[in-house]
């Protein structure tokens, strides 16, 4: 998020980016599809610079991430810009890839190519499927919609830094927004055979549990986990028939939710796991429309806004770290929206929670 | 966006806050429903809409064509004869990260 808040916002950026072939990946799900190297391309990832290191805090294996430019072999035209320079980035994105730009305008037609063999290498399996255990055929009229995140003004944390304070990255965080896809498969099930005016009937437990587990949950600052089974207290989303013809039904939402764990586990920064709790209430209003004869929503959006509490190892917001440092776990408002997605189905991420620390059958199950 | 210090979040957050209090009243089918009928009015979740949701000043990245696959842009950079710009992130770039 630092790039779309940074890298991203700078028109000179933006204009010099066309000219590369541009990809988006997640390294690691990129990498474990890259399990069986042979059947890739050999050495691509080293030369890229892309490979899982130690790093020297013996935090374990990790590998850089960033803004990578490259020749189609791997090899670096410019030295990448990652994230060990954030969060003030220390060099200009346009300036990175300008550099990079002359690299590959000085070199020779052999230098900008490979052999043409790797063409006709097995094609890796998709990142997605390697990694998701998602099934083979996805319901063709599975409901996509996409979440954005943020939070919500807080009086009591915007607060001017005590003078003399060392303000690390003050407003870094302010206004900072993340996004994800939301899949439901079945989308008639949300709904009875003959809806009337008037009906009030609940969503399925299974859809609404899903929607708790895996989209409500604090990732406004970083990566954050899901919520167990057992975590969701509250889960109800009800919809309420507002205008119903032979074609089409027109509906409201309401509903509350609540998440909530207690446990051990490593905050942000710390060495060690601690006593804590986490958590994430929320109240959702929205509006549906559904139409019978396609099986499908022409209009699904909502607003979840409510309570967050609590972190996890990389959620915690700095723009409030005023010495002695803190891990911002009071509760504090934070809102979502979710609207159908509409734009390019590969570009339609599948939801992280499928792919990253789980697996689709966790995601799916009901 | 709506400016979150804005005089019009304040009074959209009092609205909300008292149509949200009628919800959570005990009452009866027809109330409920009105209650969340006037949540769920447009304009008032379009503007909570707006306030969520980046603009498009924050959301410039997407004016790039990011391929999701790695493997058909490296195979494209090549019969295009152009570089790689690989954005690489711990969670994906356009999704969770």
């Amino acid at each position: 998020m630092l790039y779309r808040r940074y890298d991203w916002t700078d028109p000179e950026a933006l204009e010099l980016a066309k000219q590369f072939v541009t990809v988006a990946v997640e390294h690691r799900t990129w990498q474990e599809s890259l399990a069986t190297p042979e059947q890739w391309f050999p050495g691509f990832l080293d030369r890229a610079g892309m490979q899982n290191y130690e790093p020297e805090d013996g935090h374990g294996a990790n590998a850089l991430v960033g803004l990578f430019a490259l020749r189609p072999d791997g090899t670096q035209l410019a030295v990448p810009r990652t994230t060990t320079e954030s969060p003030t980035p220390k060099r200009d994105t346009a300036e990175f890839l300008q550099a990079a730009l002359e690299a590959w305008d000085g070199l020779s037609p052999e230098e900008r190519t490979y052999d043409a063999a790797v063409a006709d290498y097995p094609r890796p399996p998709s990142p997605w499927e390697a990694a998701t255990n998602l099934p083979a055929e996805l319901p063709p009229n599975r409901v996509v919609l996409q979440s954005w995140i943020r939070d919500l003004p807080r009086e009591d944390k915007d607060e001017i830094a005590p003078e003399g304070a060392e303000i690390r990255r003050k407003g870094f965080f302010r206004d900072l927004w993340n996004t994800d896809f939301a899949w439901f498969e079945d989308p008639a099930a949300w709904l009875p055979e003959n809806p009337k005016v008037g009906d009030v009937y609940s969503v399925p437990r299974w859809a609404v549990e899903r929607l708790v587990r895996f989209h409500l949950v604090d990732n406004v600052a970083g990566l954050t986990r899901s919520f167990e089974r057992d975590h969701v207290e509250i889960a109800e989303i009800r919809l309420a028939v507002v205008a119903a013809s032979a074609d089409r039904v027109e509906m409201v939402l309401s509903g509350q939710t609540r998440a909530a764990e207690a446990g051990e586990w490593q905050l942000s920064q710390t060495t060690e796991e601690v006593a804590t709790t986490r958590g994430f209430e929320t109240t959702i209003h929205g509006r549906a429309t559904w139409l019978h004869r396609e099986e499908r929503f022409e209009r699904l959006e909502f607003l979840a806004k409510g309570t967050r509490w609590g972190g996890t190892a990389q959620n915690r917001r700095f723009e409030v770290e005023f010495p002695p440092t803190s891990n911002d776990l009071a509760p504090a408002p934070i809102g979502l929206w979710f609207e159908l997605y509409t734009g390019p189905e590969e570009k339609a991420i599948p939801p992280f929670f499928t792919w990253r620390g789980r697996s689709g059958a966790v995601y799916w199950a009901r | 966006m709506l400016p979150l210090r804005s005089p019009q979040f304040a009074a959209l957050l009092a609205i909300a806050a008292l149509s949200l209090s009628a919800c959570n009243t005990p009452s009866d089918r027809p109330q409920r429903i009105e209650a969340a009928v006037h949540m769920a009015d447009p304009a008032l979740l379009e503007t909570w809409r707006d306030l969520i949701k980046p603009g498009e000043d924050e959301r410039r990245w997407e004016s790039i064509d990011w391929r999701s696959s790695a493997w058909d842009a490296i195979l494209e950079a090549r019969a295009l004869d152009r570089p790689l710009l690989v954005w690489s992130m711990n969670g994906h770039p356009l999704g969770f990260t």
